[in-house]
């Protein structure tokens, strides 16, 4: 289900042009809503998700699924904040945040690969591991002001008025989109997802391919947790699980854009900017908190039902 | 209380799956149906249990114990008159018990809301008393031999009391093809308790010895048509072997080849490789090879060469691909490619880098990634090659597409499984040609391709031994070896049997089928 440049252009753009009209809609009806404010303010809250979505990304590539990722997110930023309470600068606290994530990232991989433990189980495993660590680990209270201010004036730097945040997704997401699309390794990560079996007759290496493929959603996870600590100062033990269902839901969006049938990083942004766009609209039309998830599962399910079963078919089984 | 199809003919589009056939299945006889591939022993097998139905107007009837049918509706109907069916995977599932598997294909007796277990237990047990099988319902299924889990399926599949007075008929449809040789004559007098309850049964086999030891009637089909029925008694291996030998004509047309290996060479030089020198030293040695069923085998392969290599099914036939591959572990003995030993820890990427290249078998699941591209498929092993080079990725694909004929042409995007299955074997070819490998092992390459794409591809093999690739083409259709191999050798036993030239005038489809069917 790749590319086919004969396949009209709204069957792999549609999606796009959706997130275009609702935006002119709840423009036209909603004064506040095209606000160059309210727009920097509802990107800066889709980071976070948009983080987490691409994350989730790469192992569902490599035909694996990883559901600690939302634990995991919730244990580098407190393992973060603890190394920074005990009185660590800025750079060795958010360096902590990066590499407990691609620590986890490597245990989600050797447990899948190495220990041949199917992986929603490893990784449900590991998840639940990592939750009690982080409630552990800060006695389940809040750690704050870990931060100083000099570090937190960086995260909250903005250039072109975007918070740096957004250029950082960005920049993580050209990379993931190069990598998976242009490079050998990235076509033999989509193949493994489809056959591990033919992937490895043709001489590629597939079980360090899936093994990276958790290493790399543990390094952007890591990533994710450094802003947001960085940003903050602030660690909660509660920060994570909130961001599986809306981080996945974006992720099986991204089959329905740009290479219809496969998860994708050019898909998973739109896919971002979609939720985003309706879940603001409608905010700021009055509606209640409960809405956005709702909103979240009925889009996810209208757009992947409109699209041809082919497309539905092909990764998600 | 016999079986019986008079004139049935099977038509699908573009093809004559069977032909006329009239056959009698005889109550307490075993009755050996026997035929290469594509000779339509399957379609007959659905045929009789409502898979497939005869065409309308060929006036084809089945008569079960003495009442006529002109066709079979569906399995189920099959069930209910009173036939019974084991396939080659036998229906038992691995992490459950004897007696849970066959419940599971029975309805549960039920004791108020729960299932029955001991009444499950009792009806097990009895049920094994009458086939008289020694065995504890307790055990596991996994823990069967394959002989066992068969019986255990022929069981399941007659029942007992009311079921087994109903049962008109039982097909064994190649069920004894997981069963190794040592425990076939086990099985076979088994069925041969069955057939003695005075049920016909019809068995469809590969093994044409363990069918002249046990049947009593034998027919041999041949490209949908039947060529021979009669008492196995009156039978010789030759005359069995010659009837299933597939008929010249259909071949077809002398290969030609034009300028032989010039449009791959074309491709190696786009590349940037070249063309392999001609030596005098093999290409490829294989020495005391000891692994699963090879026992101790030695051959030597020379560039240009083509070889292919038969057997019956235990011969190792099925493990030497494998092997040569990096699927496989060799417990001794030694794998030289080019001069250069293969190290003993193998994987398919060590063998690829040693200059092996595999088309295998089992195309959907082994060759080629259905939900992929062409491109993606085609270029897979060589990826690396073509980082930043889309120009030069276009170009091959391109031009393998026009050497090896994938149709339809400029669809490198099109999904493979879109492609016909000869069209996909032709990019698969490609797909292993691509690198230049010092050798290239087809394992049955013209399983399920058209018969247009079959000459395509005995035209590029040709092409590359002309190139100076070493060539071995395992096959299921081993009598179209003669087309295009210049020597065969014979597996018996784990090691070389036989050997057949040209040279020396041996290599004929006859010498060849004897050795794989016997």
């Amino acid at each position: 289900m790749v590319l086919h440049m004969s396949k009209n252009l709204f069957t792999r753009y549609g999606l796009l042009l959706i997130v275009a009209v609702l935006f002119i809609v709840f423009s036209l009806s909603n004064s506040a809503f095209p606000t160059a404010q309210n727009i920097s303010a509802f990107l800066v809250g889709r980071v976070a998700v948009g983080f987490f979505a691409i994350a989730a990304l790469v192992p569902l590539v490599a035909g694996e699924f990883d559901i600690s990722l939302g634990y995991m997110l919730g244990f580098c930023i407190m393992l973060g904040a603890k190394v920074g309470s005990m009185g660590a600068p800025a750079w060795l606290t958010l360096l902590a945040a990066v590499l407990s994530g691609i620590f986890m990232g490597c245990m989600n991989g050797l447990l899948t690969v190495a220990c041949r433990i199917p992986s929603t189980i490893s990784t449900l495993g590991s998840g639940m591991v990592m939750y009690g660590l982080a409630l552990g680990t800060s006695n389940s209270k809040s750690i704050n002001g870990v931060i100083d201010s000099g570090a937190k004036a960086f995260f909250r730097l903005k250039i072109f008025g975007l918070n740096i945040s957004i250029w950082l997704l960005i920049l993580v997401g050209v990379i993931l989109f190069y990598v998976l699309e242009n490079t050998p390794f990235g076509r033999q990560i989509y193949a493994v997802g489809y056959s591990e079996r033919v992937t490895r007759l043709a001489g590629a290496r597939t079980k360090m391919l899936r093994f990276l493929s958790f290493v790399i959603a543990g390094l952007i996870i890591g990533v994710s947790a450094m802003i947001m600590l960085g940003q903050s100062g602030n660690a909660y033990p509660d920060t994570g699980p909130d961001f599986l269902m809306p981080g996945l839901a974006t992720v099986f969006l991204s089959i329905t854009y740009h290479t219809v049938g496969r998860y994708n990083v050019p898909g998973t942004l739109v896919a971002l900017l979609l939720l985003g766009v309706v879940f603001n609209g409608i905010g700021l039309m009055g509606a209640p908190f409960w809405v956005e998830d709702v909103v979240n599962g009925v889009i996810l399910l209208l757009v992947v039902l409109t699209k041809s079963s082919d497309a539905r078919k092909a990764q998600t089984e | 209380m016999a079986l019986e199809a008079t004139n049935i003919s099977v038509s699908f589009p573009g093809v004559k799956a069977l032909r006329k056939v009239s056959l009698v299945f005889q109550p307490g006889r075993i009755h050996a149906v026997l035929g290469a591939n594509g000779s339509g022993k399957s379609t007959l097998v659905k045929v009789l249990t409502g898979i497939y139905h005869p065409d309308k107007d060929c006036g084809g009837k089945i008569i079960i114990d003495g009442h006529e049918y002109q066709s079979i509706e569906s399995p189920s109907v099959a069930h209910e008159k009173g036939i019974r069916v084991v396939h080659q995977e036998s229906p038992l599932v691995h992490t459950f018990t004897v007696a849970e598997s066959v419940a599971l294909s029975k309805e549960y007796p039920m004791k108020g809301p729960r299932v029955d277990w001991k009444a499950v237990r009792k009806y097990v047990q009895d049920l094994f008393g009458v086939f008289e099988i020694d065995m504890d319902p307790d055990t596991l299924t996994e823990h069967l031999t394959a002989a066992e889990r068969n019986m255990v399926a022929m069981a399941t599949a007659i029942g007992m009391n009311r079921e087994l007075e109903e049962t008109k008929a039982l097909i064994l449809d190649e069920a004894d093809a997981s069963i190794p040789e040592a425990e076939a004559e086990y099985f076979l007098k088994h069925v041969r308790r069955i057939a003695d309850m005075g049920i016909p049964v019809i068995m469809v086999t590969h093994r044409l010895k363990a069918a002249r030891n046990y049947c009593d009637d034998v027919s041999i089909l041949n490209g949908g048509e039947l060529v021979y029925s009669g008492l196995i008694k009156d039978t010789s291996e030759d005359l069995i072997v010659s009837n299933m030998i597939r008929k010249p004509a259909e071949e077809g047309q002398q290969l030609s080849v034009d300028r032989p290996g010039a449009a791959l060479d074309e491709l190696w030089r786009l590349l940037g490789s070249r063309m392999r020198p001609k030596k005098d030293t093999p290409v490829l040695q294989i020495k005391r090879v000891v692994a699963e069923n090879l026992n101790h085998l030695s051959l030597e392969l020379k560039t240009g060469e083509v070889l292919g290599i038969v057997g019956i099914p235990d011969s190792g036939v099925n493990e030497l691909p494998l092997l040569l591959g990096g699927e496989l572990a060799l417990d001794s003995g030694e794998v030289v490619v080019d001069g250069k030993q293969l190290s003993r820890k193998s994987s398919p990427r060590r063998a690829i880098r040693a200059g092996l290249a595999i088309l295998p078998n089992d195309r959907a699941v082994r060759g080629g990634i259905m939900p992929c591209s062409l491109r993606e498929n085609m270029l897979l092993p060589n990826e690396s090659r073509f980082w930043h080079k889309k120009k030069l990725a276009k170009a091959t694909v391109d031009l393998c597409s026009d050497i090896f004929d994938v149709n339809p042409r400029g669809q490198k995007d099109m999904d493979f499984g879109k492609f016909s299955g000869g069209n996909q074997q032709k990019a698969i070819m490609a797909k292993w040609l691509l690198p230049c490998p010092a050798v290239f092992i087809l394992n049955d390459p013209t399983y399920g391709v058209d018969p247009a794409s079959r000459l395509k591809i005995f035209d590029l093999i040709k092409s590359a031994a002309h190139s100076n690739i070493g060539i071995i083409i395992f096959s299921t259709e081993p009598e179209q070896l003669v087309n295009v191999c210049t020597r065969v050798l014979a597996l018996q036993n784990g090691k070389v049997g036989g050997e057949l030239t040209v040279q020396d005038g041996t290599l004929t489809r006859e010498a060849i089928a004897k050795w794989c069917y016997t």
